[in-house]
């Protein structure tokens, strides 16, 4: 007869009560593991306080990237750095630099406005939207203006507390 | 001979507890054992207290499961409706507007079924055939029973009158009302989202 027989038959009800227990453990571990895992995966339109959030950064910053006064070019600059990373922000400097050359001798202003945005996706981390843009540029130098009716396919990332637009792919 | 005397001091090491615990229990000893069965009976309340948590921690987000699922739904049906919208053939317009009305309800349903002969005739005779395809969707508002989607949408037009012409392809941006009618999603509004900057 070992030891481990003779505290079972000692306290064979003690015994009993610590395995149940610490099968509880195993459950109450298990359910908290189930609590925070997530089922969902996509929370656009899920989240409701999220997809507003990401809504209106991706259409404020939209609106200041692809706003742009030649007299002063600066605050359409300065959104780029704030608001755009990774490939939106390569395109976006092709864009720019393009614009800088041809915008002073036309003495060009570009207005933009999102019409809507609307979030396909969304995580923690990551979304995707689709963006209605209209952009109205105005030549002062021969008062020719234009509108025009974009449609985006927007990425975005959060980097902390803030969203960022990594990329920008007209459809 | 050594293994048969360690065989007889376990024999009597073993009868030994069974005297320590033959005796009729002496209140001390009855006294653990409610202890003990008390003690028991928490691991067991425990145990099913885990148990039952740990089977309802599975649906913690059920209602927000369902209604991703709702989204997913309404986004499918919204597409497909929006293209059979966006779709004509000259050769079959009562077809093509029985499909219509089919996606359709409300005023916007009465408005296509209003369709009168001439009309009809007149789509017949432009020999254009449509065909919409949504290049790009995204859900804005969604309720148990309604919802807004809005979609990017490639319309080809071929005209048959002119088999040498290259179809027109255009994209357009549309904004779609859903509303649920028993257990479909039908459109109830169908609008371009027009350029507002002024």
């Amino acid at each position: 007869m070992t030891a481990l027989t003779t505290v079972v038959r000692r306290h064979g009800v003690l015994v009993l009560a610590a395995l149940l227990v610490a099968a509880a453990a195993v459950a109450f571990w298990q359910a908290d593991v189930a609590r925070g895992r997530d089922n969902v995966g996509n929370h656009a339109v899920v989240g409701v306080a999220a997809t507003t959030e990401v809504q209106s950064a991706v259409s404020s910053a939209l609106v200041r990237v692809f706003s742009y006064d030649y007299a002063d070019p600066a605050p359409t600059q300065q959104a780029a750095d704030d608001l755009l990373a990774g490939r939106a922000r390569e395109q976006y400097d092709l864009l720019f630099a393009a614009l800088e050359e041809k915008a002073p001798g036309q003495q060009l202003v570009l207005t933009a406005q999102v019409q809507v945005a609307a979030v396909k996706e969304l995580t923690a981390r990551s979304a995707t939207l689709l963006v209605f843009l209209d952009q109205a540029s105005q030549r002062a130098t021969d008062q020719e203006s234009a509108v025009s009716a974009a449609q985006l396919s927007v990425r975005a990332t959060r980097t902390g507390d803030t969203w960022k637009v990594t990329g920008i792919e007209p459809l | 001979m050594t293994t048969g005397f360690g065989h007889d001091v376990e024999e009597i090491e073993i009868s030994d507890e069974d005297v320590t615990q033959r005796p009729p229990e002496s209140p001390q000893s009855s006294g653990r054992r409610s202890v003990e069965l008390g003690l028991l009976v928490l691991a067991v309340v425990a145990l099913v207290a885990g148990v039952v948590s740990w089977q309802r921690a599975g649906d913690h987000d059920e209602a927000a499961v369902a209604r991703a699922a709702l989204r997913d739904t309404v986004l499918i049906t919204a597409r497909s409706h929006i293209e059979t919208m966006n779709t004509l053939d000259h050769d079959d317009v009562d077809g093509g507007l029985e499909r219509w009305q089919d996606v359709t309800t409300g005023t916007l349903k009465d408005q296509i079924a209003a369709t009168d002969a001439e009309t009809r005739q007149l789509m017949a005779d432009q020999q254009m055939v449509s065909t919409g395809k949504v290049v790009d969707a995204a859900v804005l508002d969604l309720t148990a029973s309604t919802a807004t989607v809005i979609a990017s949408v490639e319309v080809t037009v071929r005209n048959d009158a002119d088999p040498s012409a290259v179809p027109s392809v255009k994209r357009n941006r549309f904004a779609a009302d859903l509303v649920k009618v028993g257990d479909r999603w039908l459109l109830e509004g169908l609008d371009q989202v027009a350029v507002e900057i002024k």
